[in-house]
């Protein structure tokens, strides 16, 4: 009764592959026919068994890994994409033009068949499917882009036709190719005018040494010189193509390293986390593309010498079994230098590799220096060795202070970072904000240590500052995505919580700011109490509001790489984002190369495409655009709304060119569309003072305004303006205290905000900053609690000589569990005020609690799994995806459909077991 | 040092990790020599770190495969231009004659080594299926395949193993084995 059709569609069936009602079809057929459902039998057995040959095969066969030199050019890639997209004047300095216009043309290119990605929603696998085969298949075409690197790694297998290839690409760039080698001459001769003793005692050797090291160094120049932008070194032995700028370039390069100068050496020794030394690791030297120059072993006491360096820039690598290999550099070692370079190796597998980047000479790698000042010492070590490579002065300064901090007192109890005066090791939040981006700039993480319980008994107190930011859940999101488990210190639960929009209602008294709580059962441990606390900030109306209608022009060239320049606006522009509502629009208009219109006029209620668009944001290509600033203001007045702000929004570093070249018939044109009622901001990343005459006059003549922006508070309030000025923080310095009643109350849990914890005494201090709450906006947080009678185990703490605690006052007797303090200031500011909100249990069990509360819940336990908690009690995904269906609620925006979906991920690609 | 997101680097190291030594399978079975395959693969992750973040990374699987793939055809077209179109070559397979009785070891064997004597696509796009679990959809775009096609292959591949497996060993006997 079969026919080959049907029989197909059992397959299919079999494996899953059929739609809703193609499936309904293969089972009424087998509903209602035996041969049929034989039929699926045989095949099933079938299948089972050529599942399990093919399984048995892959056992059966050897796994194969990459060899060294293979990997090495990965982790060299990995480890530094976006550095040489900068274009550093080094790299500038090594390498010819061509290879490097084509492949920033071709990064371009690739960046355009992506944007197509993003305007269909990555959502559906179907158009995942269609955007695959795009942005593969541009590697097929022959004669579009071929990356130039793709041409020299290869032509000494294809020979020199692939060589003509690059030629011809760059004839077609050459008009690219004129400012960037302007741009490039130019900070070729601010490198020569920088001081160095190499180049000093160089004027002394001229001539002949010149000369006589120019032809030794031509040799190894080649192989040095291919690390082009963004893409994979080539193999040493490809000759560069000549050209005359390469040369004169290349030459002030052999200009410094110059063999007559003593040779530097490397000390130091290498140890583990503990500080144990490690005998027998192996040494190595290495130039920047990865040969190995010199290599040795440590002693008995961990210690090893490389001497007879020459001058230049290395990396250090060590390398045990059993641990994973860590690379210190690049350092730059000058002529007679002894460097000491200290390792750290932790445990784990040796093809992993660990990059620390020397900021200064007698920078250490060690997590071994920082263990001893404690746990969180370490946390703000972390922060240190992030805020180094920012340099942005500022940072330093403050990086160098907290150095100077003396020994780390245990201070509130909590995950908190205190100096040993018990202030905050964090001066402003903001700069805080800043050096996060900055933390994910290093290789790793900034540690989180979770909060603990604490006994009420021992600090009835808890005190936290309510700023939240989500940039760590659209990284979690890609790990998911990817079938790979984020790393733990990259979970971070309040911001997973808070990146979901509540149902809180808004203040109906003279507050800005309203106060909830819910109490029930805590899901994963139902002897524990969940206390759920939002702040709901002031709307407001929404007809006091214009719209807004922007159009962000954003420069991400990469120069605009560092994070004060295009992280920090992205952070900015995600914060705008959230306060957009439906009747807003916002596009994005890209420039750096090429121009592109990665997010067209999207009402601000479809926030989860605008966020994907956002984190596409990433900087690279030149800095040259074409119609730039004409595609934005295009945009604009395409949605144009006759009663709301109509805005074009320059982000740029300073140096850009939008696509005019002639600035007169720039100023012409931003005047004209001015005219016709769309505006010019213009804003100024990471110039400080440095005054653009240019950027002022455009703004000036473009009936708008410009601002330079240094850091995030700067940027919010700059892009909330951008808002027409209504939709200004409701209040600012919001601070949060929980007083915990222990007659009610045994223990309790902060989750999450490890990095917002305040000292108590901080809670009254006006001086202490802390977060903003703009208007609409709400905030989340849990506590996990042990009411009193339930057995918790928690560290003995010795009895106290002089005092007897435990003496409640009458207020205990209440039945109250909490009371919730709050503090914040007005927006223009002024002293704090202050709002009290006591919190009984009404003793709901789980499932009475509100949709709010379950989902919140669950996305906070999804956090927890992902840590591998200690206290992520009985929970399990499939426990979680029940929740989280079952809570969804209205979901306007789909974020919680989505979230939905990377719980399901998480399970398929098996995370939830034990690691 | 200007990397917009360290957690790129996180991501890329998991996600080389975690498909290195499939990828480097794969890649295999098209050139028939590992040191290729090895190119192949190390080119695919270096076009995965050229690669704007943000856009791949929701199909990162599929993605490495259908990169890997094009990239292993060409290594393999460059060395033996008269290859044609098609130069996916399976592994040299066995020429042992099937037993007479299987034991269930010995189907597993058999069905390997029937699997290795498939038609080229055939094989691949089983490889991806039963080996790799990608599902139809993501298997068409590795391989450029519609979707029906791909279906169509597995389904054709399952019967010839199962009509090959049932001439050695008669469905009486195999019934007697059946498990699930």
């Amino acid at each position: 009764m079969s026919n080959e059709f049907e029989e197909y569609k059992f397959t299919a069936y079999l494996l899953g592959e059929l739609d809703e009602d193609e499936r309904r079809e293969v089972e009424e057929i087998l509903a209602t026919s035996p041969s049929a459902r034989r039929q699926l039998d045989e095949i099933r057995e079938t299948a089972g068994l050529l599942q399990e040959g093919m399984q048995a095969e892959l056992l059966s066969e050897p796994e194969e890994r990459l060899d060294e030199g293979r990997r090495a050019r990965i982790d060299r890639a990995i480890a530094s994409p976006a550095a040489k997209r900068a274009a550093l004047p080094w790299s500038l300095l090594l390498t010819s033009w061509r290879p490097v216009l084509a492949a920033a043309a071709s990064l371009v290119v690739l960046a355009s068949l992506s944007y197509w990605v993003i305007n269909e929603g990555i959502g559906t696998e179907k158009e995942a499917v269609k955007t695959v085969e795009q942005t593969a298949s541009e590697q097929d075409r022959p004669n579009v882009v071929p990356p130039a690197r793709e041409a020299l790694d290869y032509s000494d297998k294809a020979g020199a036709s692939k060589q003509t290839g690059v030629k011809r690409d760059s004839g077609a760039l050459a008009e690219v190719a004129a400012p960037k080698k302007e741009k490039a001459a130019e900070e070729h001769a601010k490198l020569r005018e920088q001081p160095s003793r190499p180049a000093q005692r160089m004027d002394e050797a001229k001539g002949q040494a010149l000369n006589k090291t120019r032809q030794e160094l031509e040799a190894r120049v080649p192989a040095e010189a291919h690390e082009l932008s963004a893409v994979a070194p080539v193999p040493p032995g490809v000759p560069l193509p000549a050209a005359a700028p390469t040369e004169r370039l290349s030459m002030s390069l052999q200009d410094r390293a110059v063999t007559s100068l003593p040779p530097a050496s490397v000390t130091g020794e290498v140890k583990d986390v503990t500080g144990g030394v490690i005998p027998g690791a192996v040494v190595k030297l290495k130039s920047p593309t990865g040969d190995v120059r010199q290599q040795t072993a440590t002693n008995d006491n961990g210690a090893f010498t490389l001497s007879g360096v020459p001058t230049g820039q290395y990396f250090v690598q060590a390398e045990m079994p059993g641990f994973k290999t860590a690379i210190l550099g690049p350092i730059q070692l000058a002529g007679g230098e002894n460097r000491r370079a200290e390792m750290s190796l932790s445990v784990g597998d040796v093809a992993e590799t660990v990059t620390v980047t020397a900021a200064a000479p007698t920078m250490t790698t060690s997590s071994a220096s920082v263990a001893s000042t404690g746990v969180r010492g370490r946390n703000e070590a972390r922060r240190q060795i992030a805020r180094e490579p920012a340099s942005a002065p500022r940072e330093q300064d403050t990086a160098r202070k907290n150095a100077a901090a003396g020994p780390v007192v245990v201070g509130p109890v909590g995950g908190g970072i205190v100096d040993g005066a018990g202030r905050d090791q964090r001066d402003k939040l903001d700069r805080s904000r800043l050096s996060k981006d900055a933390e994910f700039n290093t290789e790793s993480y900034a540690q989180i240590v979770e909060n603990p319980f604490v006994a009420v008994s021992q600090d009835p107190l808890s005190t936290f500052s309510i700023d939240v930011d989500t940039a760590s859940y659209s990284n979690l999101r890609r790990f998911l995505n990817s079938n790979l488990r984020p790393p733990a210190d990259a979970v971070r639960i309040e911001e997973m919580l808070n990146y979901f929009q509540y149902e809180y209602a808004p203040p109906a008294g003279r507050d800005p700011i309203a106060v909830h709580a819910e109490v029930a059962q805590a899901f994963w441990k139902p002897e524990h109490r969940l206390v759920r606390i939002g702040l709901k900030a002031r709307e407001i109306p929404a007809a006091s509001r214009p719209a807004v209608n922007l159009v962000f022009l954003v420069d991400i060239s990469g120069s605009m790489a560092p994070p004060q320049k295009l992280p920090l606006l992205r952070e900015a522009l995600r914060l705008l984002a959230e306060r957009l509502e439906e009747k807003d629009s916002v596009a994005l208009v890209t420039y750096a190369g090429n121009s592109q219109l990665v997010l067209p006029p999207t009402s601000g209620a479809d926030k989860a495409t605008i966020l994907r668009a956002l984190d596409s944001l990433i900087s690279g290509g030149s800095t040259n655009g074409g119609g730039g600033i004409k595609m934005a203001y295009e945009q604009a007045l395409h949605s144009f709304d006759k009663k709301g702000i109509n805005r074009v929004v320059l982000a740029t570093d300073g140096d850009f060119n939008v696509g005019m070249t002639n600035q007169g018939d720039l100023v012409r044109y931003v005047e004209e569309q001015a005219k016709k009622g769309v505006f010019l901001t213009v804003l100024g990343f990471g110039i400080g003072n440095y005054k653009d005459s240019m950027l002022e006059t455009l703004a000036d003549k473009g009936d708008g305004n410009y601002a330079y922006i240094d850091d995030l508070n700067e940027a919010r309030r700059v892009l909330v303006e951008q808002m027409g000025g209504t939709l200004l923080p409701v209040a600012k310095d919001v601070k949060l205290q929980v007083e915990f009643n222990p007659a009610e109350v045994a223990a309790y849990r902060l989750l999450g905000y490890e990095n917002r914890v305040l000292a108590h005494q901080d809670f009254a201090d006006d001086t202490k900053d802390a977060g903003e709450i703009g208007a609409g906006h709400a905030v989340t947080a849990l506590y996990e609690v042990v009411p009193v009678g339930v057995p918790v185990s928690l560290p003995d703490v010795e009895p106290l000589k002089y005092q007897t605690p435990g003496r409640k006052s009458a207020s205990a007797a209440n039945r109250e569990m909490l009371t919730l303090k709050i503090r914040y200031k007005d927006p223009a500011g002024g002293a704090s005020k202050r709002m009290e909100v006591p919190v009984a249990d009404d003793r709901r069990v789980f499932d009475q609690a509100s949709d709010d509360f379950r989902f919140a819940a669950a996305v906070a336990s999804f956090g927890m799994m992902l840590r591998d908690s200690r206290h992520m009690g009985a929970t399990s995904l499939e426990g979680i995806l029940e929740i989280v269906r079952g809570s969804k609620g209205p979901d306007r925006n789909g974020l919680r459909e989505e979230f939905v979906r990377l719980v399901e991920k998480a399970r398929e690609s098996g995370i939830g077991q034990k690691r | 040092m200007g990397t917009p997101s360290g957690a790129d680097s996180e991501w890329l190291r998991a996600v080389l990790e975690q498909y290195e030594s499939r990828l480097i399978r794969y890649a295999r079975r098209i050139t028939g020599d590992l040191e290729l395959a090895r190119d192949a693969v190390q080119d695919t992750f270096l076009r995965l770190c050229a690669e704007p973040g943000g856009k791949v990374d929701d199909y990162v699987g599929p993605w490495l495969f259908r990169v890997c793939r094009s990239r292993a055809l060409d290594l393999v077209k460059a060395k033996r231009p008269d290859e044609g179109e098609d130069g996916l070559l399976g592994l040299p397979s066995q020429e042992d004659p099937p037993p007479a009785v299987l034991e269930h070891k010995e189907q597993l064997r058999e069905v390997m080594r029937l699997v290795d004597h498939l038609p080229p696509h055939q094989q691949e796009v089983i490889r991806l299926k039963f080996q790799h679990g990608f599902s139809y959809k993501e298997i068409s775009a590795i391989t450029g395949l519609s979707i029906g096609n791909v279906g169509f292959l597995i389904h054709v591949g399952i019967k010839t193993v199962k009509r090959e497996i049932e001439s050695i060993a008669p469905p009486k006997e195999r019934a007697l084995r059946r498990i699930k």
